[in-house]
Formats: structure tokens, C-alpha cells, sequence
């Protein structure tokens, strides 16, 4: 216990020799003061962010300056030329797809509740009951 | 407080403060002399306020301690940029400090010496008990730290400062 004390004492004594000789090299309270007032003002951290933003507002300005109108890539006769020819080619089997006077292919059959004549439908009996309706099939709407 | 007011006690402590400057910057005087003229400057300006929750010593310590800190990332910052783009040569970490030369006393240096081998932490809690004689309460404050925290540095701090003096007194 007592040696342990006696290292503290000694570690003690010993930074307050590292104390005294600090302070006797220590720059003037005046002259730090005056050098330190006379430093410019150092900016915050709130304008540094606005610093941040309008930097990145310009960049994006400057992009949109340097940026194609939006026409489009520019492309040279040469490849329209080729582009057109390409495009007017057809196959020699188009022929197959000329029917000639026949309409068979612009006239699309439709289904309609006429041709079910005959069939009983039940369209207002409960669901699950299994039960047709009383009077539906006679006033069923739709059905001839 | 008013600015006579603390001006006159920056000027009470300020030894204390360039002291504790110094441990902040691992005793690199020209930067602990930048922080100090910072601190006098953001105190007197309004960017450091005291309120007077804590003692003028204790609040004054904590805003040299942050400035010190926001001096060294922006000096490491710039070290490593400048590392990147070639302009300067890979630089040496200082280990003891380039006010060793000014400490003509044998004893004071070794234990700068000593003190330098330890981590910040450490440094700090010892400075503060050993050099400004203040209580692990005081210096827990001091750092933000909790009581048992600041404790375990003290301990720990202390064990190998000793080891490092006795280490060095015995290999002379």
C-alpha cells in the first residue's frame, strides 16, 4: 500500500515538473488572444451545408447546359439510306396473305343468346340451392 | 457573462489551458497554439457558450478538447489527400512531440515521453489527476465520461506510465 502511494507521489512530482516547464514556455495570454481574434471567422456548419447545396445546384445547371437539346442523336444520309432500304423489303411469301375477294378474315362470328334456343338457363335462382326460381325461366331477360 | 468577464478568466486559466492544449495536440506546439487561438476566438465570439452548468475550468477544457479533435481530422484529412495526389511524402506519426527539445528538464521530458506511449484517453485522464490535480470525478466531467470509464483509464493509465518510467530508468 505505502509503495503504491509512493509511486503515485512520484508519478505526481513528476508531471508537475513536465507542468512547470510547460509553463514556462507557454506563448503570452495577449498574443494568443489577438492572433485568435484576428483569424478569420470559421465558417459554420450551416453554411457549409448551404455551401454544399448551392455547389450541386451549379453542377446540376451546368449539366443541364452542356447537355443535347433533346433532338436526338444526329444520323448521317448514308445509314437512312440503308434504314429505308431495309424497311421496304418484304418477304416473297407475303403473296400467301392475299385473299382476294374472300372475307373470310374481316368478318368475325359473334355469339349471341338467340342461338341458344332450347337450353334452360338459370340466372336468378340462389346460389347453391340446387332450386330454379319459380317464374324465372318464362320472364328470364335475353331469353326468346 | 460579458466579454471583460471572460476574458479576464481566460486569462486566469490560461496556462492551464495551453497545458491541456498541448495533451490535446501530443504536445505539437504549433498546433496546440492554432487550438488555443481558436478557443479564445469561438469563446469571445458567442460560438462557445458558457451557461455556467459546470465550472469555467471544466466547460473551457471540454471546448479545447473538441477543437483539438476537430483540428486533427482536418489535418489528417488533408495529409492523406495530399498523400493521395503525390504533393507530400508519407509523414512519420509523432510519438514525442516536436516541443521535446524545448524541455530542458530531464524528468519533465521523460515522462512527455512516457506519456506519449499512451493512448488518448489514458493521456487525458492522467493530465488531468496528475498535472491540473484535479479529481476522477472532475476529469470523468472534464471528458464526458462516465465515473467507472474515467476510472478504468486512470488505472490503467497509471500501471503503464509507471512501467514506461522504470522501463526507461532502467535500460539508462
Amino acid at each position: 500500500m505505502t509503495g503504491r502511494h509512493d509511486d503515485d507521489r512520484r508519478l505526481r512530482a513528476a508531471m508537475r515538473r513536465l507542468r512547470d516547464a510547460d509553463r514556462g514556455t507557454a506563448p503570452g495570454f495577449d498574443e494568443m488572444l489577438a492572433r485568435g481574434t484576428a483569424r478569420p471567422a470559421p465558417v459554420r456548419a450551416a453554411w457549409r451545408w448551404a455551401f454544399a447545396a448551392a455547389g450541386v445546384l451549379a453542377a446540376c445547371t451546368l449539366l443541364l447546359l452542356v447537355m443535347p437539346d433533346g433532338t436526338g442523336p444526329t444520323v448521317d444520309e448514308a445509314t437512312l439510306a440503308r434504314a429505308r432500304e431495309l424497311s421496304a423489303w418484304s418477304s416473297p411469301s407475303d403473296e400467301l396473305w392475299d385473299y382476294g375477294p374472300l372475307e373470310v378474315a374481316q368478318d368475325v362470328p359473334t355469339l349471341e343468346l338467340t342461338t341458344l334456343s332450347g337450353l334452360a338457363v338459370d340466372v336468378s335462382s340462389p346460389a347453391g340451392s340446387g332450386e330454379p326460381a319459380p317464374d324465372s325461366l318464362p320472364s328470364a331477360p335475353g331469353l326468346v | 457573462m460579458d466579454r471583460a468577464g471572460l476574458e479576464r478568466a481566460l486569462r486566469e486559466h490560461h496556462e492551464a489551458a495551453w497545458g491541456w492544449a498541448l495533451a490535446c495536440c501530443r504536445r505539437d506546439r504549433q498546433l496546440a497554439e492554432e487550438v488555443l487561438q481558436m478557443t479564445y476566438a469561438s469563446v469571445l465570439d458567442g460560438s462557445a457558450r458558457f451557461d455556467g452548468r459546470s465550472a469555467f475550468r471544466t466547460w473551457l477544457f471540454g471546448v479545447i478538447r473538441r477543437v483539438a479533435a476537430g483540428e486533427r481530422r482536418r489535418l489528417a484529412r488533408w495529409r492523406r489527400l495530399g498523400e493521395r495526389i503525390g504533393m507530400l511524402a508519407p509523414r512519420e506519426p509523432v510519438t514525442d512531440g516536436p516541443d521535446r527539445a524545448l524541455l530542458r528538464d530531464e524528468t519533465a521530458r521523460r515522462v512527455a515521453d512516457a506519456l506519449a506511449r499512451l493512448s488518448d484517453r489514458q493521456r487525458e485522464v492522467l493530465h488531468l489527476v496528475f498535472y491540473e490535480e484535479m479529481t476522477i470525478e472532475q476529469a470523468a466531467e472534464t471528458l464526458g465520461l462516465r465515473l467507472g470509464t474515467a476510472r478504468t483509464h486512470y488505472e490503467r493509465g497509471k500501471a503503464r506510465l509507471r512501467a514506461l518510467l522504470h522501463e526507461e530508468e532502467s535500460g539508462r
